[in-house]
């Protein structure tokens, strides 16, 4: 327990590191965020010195980090220049989006990765070079590359699902997240089935296996008891990675299916200076990260008693 | 001791022999990396001219890809684009293996307080994703390919860093170094002229294997628009750009660009895999 | 004058919880022209006193002397040059202690320019008569060290530590990775230098019969404390400790049944 506090802890000093950092960076940018703000519109000298006071844009660093710090605690992210909103809402506005398209994924991303993996695993023979040929093929494709070959295919030829947008409540939500989710899941299932192949292999070699064998328990049986549970630890940590790496991914896709999520704000923010919404977001990702990677931590300790007593 | 004595230059001997998936890999790369070197030479049109007469065209006779959106010539484009997508990963690669390679040797020969916090910054940057961390930087500089790459290259440094820190630690806690040291050999000396001469096989397999991801992170950074900027184009903005036409039943763009990217990378990853499992890495 | 007093030299490795005493308040002498062996269990710290000798570790407390001056570890490339000159080390494993890469010529001679300005063609002229003096020939000049047995390997390093030209030898345990036969044709070597150079050897070995066949005197190490020191004879015929008669009578010799141990 004392371990997992003091983990939490660092990951918590991690955290501050890393917003400190964001921070710093956003404010050594160059550019100019009165013009991003301002847009085409032309200003007067003492318009342009009336909106940086308004912004505390000419107040020393420390004291700017701070307010700003102080005001991220209370949810005050700040106000984004471009729209003209708060950056909180509108990156709450956005997260259900988000995280109805990461939380299908990894569930999408388990259940395919998991029972490929193990499928081939326990099969002898063309299931598992099938396997690795696709595998290989997944892993290499770029995401976005997936993502236009699906739209063309089951939009644009089969004409099965929307190519674009989000829908208007949760059933045509969901119908609209079919293809953004395969195509954000599909490597990181490839990846993991992979992982879960070669563990149950490796276990399948073991030698308890061969003795449970020997002994005349079922072969569906001692899979179910001894290879599955066993290959399910190093799962975990492919699937906490995976989390990270899907709302990175989140980005491309929901910018290629015009999802109005966190991801493609981010991106959006970025081609228009808005560095207030970059930073809120930015940091938005950081806590999810830190988060997930404590998750993971504990759920490992919970699952391996290896660890446990070692502790 | 002629023919027992593998000769170290030998290329067998360094490369090991190449099985048909490998020998069709080196081939794309190699094609491939001519087009974008003779692209001016080998383009059959200007790639940034208009022809709004003959938008979104079929593969031709004159248009051997056909055109896009505004009546370009794929192909050209497709040459002209293959420069930056191939040697921009290049770019990258180089500087990040240059950063990583020295903050791996500076961990690894100061050792003490000095690696304890190279190695934390290296786990920390561990778990921020890459495109995450160019983002960051396309926004401090601002859309275009120079800022993807030098994002990019970041990014990559803790992937370096870790591997290479932890082959030139083992690297360096041998006798011969300590032999060298005895001698009189400086410290630069003893890292630049024999641990990096030592692990250059690691460095390289390393190389190749990331010039795979890098290829695919340049595109994609690229198709979100935060790459080359109009009117050049690169495979991932063609991809990009293709999508109109594939909406409307003409995926010729988007088809050709992603197809090239598909296969360019993972002949690179098939030639990644090849030599870290000659080398054992 | 010695040529080597150790002084009261404490080596204390911080460990993960605390630290660990490796050599405790060690001293001994080496006269010129001696040679002088250190043996003792695995971890008795033979190799850590070695180690700063040489200077590849600094002493925790204590002094190492040279020909009465202070030898301090550290120090920038010209500085570590020169004491070269003064000690050099062969190390235990030739596998290890000769860059893999390099073809026996290029280590050769890339020691031999740090230590003597000569031409090109003088520096090709020395390496070969460096290798003959070890024993090897011509013909293994271009070979990597890949190619070479153990005792060639150990012939090299034996050959670049003298491109020093050392007045002192260090030799950690130099031997103790070859074949027997090997073994005595590399001590053969190491005594016709010794002749011929006059130079003085520190031994650092748990073999004693390697001790018995070169080493004039014989320092004894426990727990990195000096159990005993002695001429050779005296420790190998009648040793003083327990400890020591263990360390002979657990040696291993062909033809050589140990005798079983009852309850101790
Ligand atoms: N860098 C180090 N850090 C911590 N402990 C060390 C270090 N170097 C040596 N020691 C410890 O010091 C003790 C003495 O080691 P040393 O290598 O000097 O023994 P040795 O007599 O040479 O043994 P061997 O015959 O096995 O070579 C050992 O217990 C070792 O674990
Ligand atoms: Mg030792």
């Amino acid at each position: 327990m004392r371990r997992i506090l003091l983990r939490i802890l660092l990951l918590l000093v991690v955290l501050f590191f890393s917003v400190f950092l964001v921070y710093t960076l956003l404010y050594l940018a160059p550019g100019d965020p009165i013009g991003a703000l301002l847009g085409p519109q032309s200003a007067t000298p003492g318009q342009v010195q009336l909106l940086r006071e308004q912004y505390g844009l000419d107040d020393p660093f420390f004291e700017r980090f701070s307010g700003w710090l102080w005001g991220v605690l209370q949810g005050d992210l700040g106000r984004s220049m471009v729209y003209q909103q708060s950056v909180f809402n509108m990156i709450l506005a956005r997260v259900p989006t988000t995280l109805l398209l990461v939380g299908l994924s990894t569930l999408f991303i388990v259940i395919i990765g998991f029972t490929w993996g193990t499928r081939a695993g326990i099969s002898r023979g063309a299931w598992s070079n099938v396997h690795l040929a696709i595998s290989t093929v997944l892993l290499s494709t770029p995401v976005f590359i997936t993502s236009v070959g699906l739209i063309y295919l089951f939009a644009v030829v089969l004409g099965w699902f929307p190519a674009f947008g989000s829908g208007s409540d949760l059933i045509t939500g969901i119908w609209h997240m079919v293809l953004p989710v395969i195509a954000l899941s599909l490597p990181a299932a490839a990846y993991l089935s992979r992982i879960t192949y070669s563990s149950v292999r490796g276990e399948l070699n073991r030698e308890h296996v061969e003795t449970a064998e020997s002994r005349g328990f079922s072969r569906g049986y001692i899979i179910r008891t001894h290879v599955v549970r066993n290959a399910l630890i190093p799962m975990v940590t492919v699937a906490g990675n995976s989390a990270v790496t899907l709302v990175a991914g989140s980005a491309i896709i929901e910018t290629i299916f015009a999802l109005d999520g966190v991801g493609s704000l981010l991106v959006r923010a970025i081609l228009q200076s808005d560095f207030a919404l970059a930073q809120g977001i930015l940091l938005f990702i950081a806590v999810f990260i830190v988060l997930v990677n404590a998750f993971v931590d504990t759920l490992y300790f919970v699952l391996d008693p290896r660890i446990r007593r070692a502790r | 001791m002629t023919a027992v004595v593998a000769a170290p230059n030998n290329p067998v001997a360094i490369f090991g022999r190449f099985s048909p998936v490998v020998v069709v890999s080196v081939l794309i790369i190699v094609v491939f990396t001519t087009a974008a070197i003779l692209a001016p030479w080998i383009a059959t049109h200007n790639p940034n001219e208009p022809d709004l007469l003959n938008t979104q065209s079929a593969p031709t006779g004159t248009n051997w890809l056909g055109t896009d959106n505004l009546g370009r010539d794929l192909f050209s484009r497709m040459v002209h684009g293959a420069r930056s997508t191939i040697f921009g990963p290049v770019l990258v690669i180089t500087v990040a293996t240059t950063l990583g390679v020295s903050i791996a040797m500076v961990a690894a020969w100061c050792g003490g307080i000095v690696d304890q916090i190279i190695a934390r910054f290296i786990d920390v940057m561990f778990s921020v994703p890459t495109i995450i961390v160019a983002l960051i930087v396309v926004m401090l500089t601002g859309a275009g390919l120079t800022g993807v790459v030098i994002g990019l290259s970041i990014a990559y440094v803790p992937y370096y860093a870790r591997l290479i820190r932890s082959a030139a630690m083992k690297e360096r806690s041998l006798p011969y170094v300590d032999a060298l040291w005895l001698e009189g050999r400086s410290g630069l000396w003893i890292v630049c002229r024999h641990i990096i001469p030592n692990i250059s096989p690691l460095i390289l397999t390393q190389s190749i294997a990331s010039l795979g991801l890098a290829i695919i992170d340049i595109t994609a950074l690229s198709f979100l628009g935060l790459g080359v900027q109009s009117p050049d184009s690169d495979w991932g903005v063609m991809v990009r750009n293709g999508i109109d036409g594939l909406l409307s039943g003409r995926p010729y763009e988007s088809l050709f660009a992603g197809l090239a990217i598909v296969l360019f990378a993972g002949s690179v990853n098939v030639l990644g895999n090849h030599l870290s499992r000659r080398f054992e890495v | 004058m010695s040529i080597l007093s150790v002084r009261n030299v404490t080596k204390a490795f911080s460990v993960p919880g605390g630290s660990f005493t490796a050599v405790d308040d060690v001293s001994f002498e080496i006269e010129e022209g001696e040679s002088v062996a250190i043996v003792g269990q695995s971890g008795s710290g033979k190799t850590t006193v070695a180690r700063m000798i040489v200077g590849l570790e600094t002493p925790t407390s204590g002094q190492i002397l040279f020909r009465g001056s202070w030898r301090k570890a550290r120090g920038g490339a010209k500085a570590r040059r020169e004491k070269a000159r003064q000690v050099q080390m062969v190390f235990q494993d030739p596998y290890l202690s000769l860059d893999r890469r390099m073809s026996v010529q290029a280590i050769l001679s890339s020691s031999i320019s740090l230590f003597e300005q000569l031409s090109k063609k003088d520096i090709a002229e020395r390496t070969r008569e460096l290798l003959l003096e070890v024993g090897l020939e011509e013909h293994h000049a271009p070979m990597s060290p890949t190619q070479l047995s153990g005792g060639q390997r150990q012939r090299v390093a034996i050959a670049r530590a003298l491109a020093a030209r050392p007045d002192v030898l260090v030799l950690d345990e130099a031997v103790s990775a070859l074949d027997v036969s090997v073994q005595a044709q590399v001590l053969n070597l190491l005594s016709d230098i010794r002749e011929t150079r006059g130079t003085t050897y520190l031994f650092i070995t748990h073999d004693l019969a390697v001790v018995n066949q070169i080493c004039d005197r014989t320092i004894v190490m426990a727990e990195g404390k000096i159990m005993e020191t002695g001429p050779t004879e005296k420790i190998l015929t009648d040793p003083d400790s327990d400890y020591t008669r263990g360390l002979r009578d657990a040696l291993p010799r062909p033809g050589w049944v140990p005798k079983r141990r009852l309850a101790t």
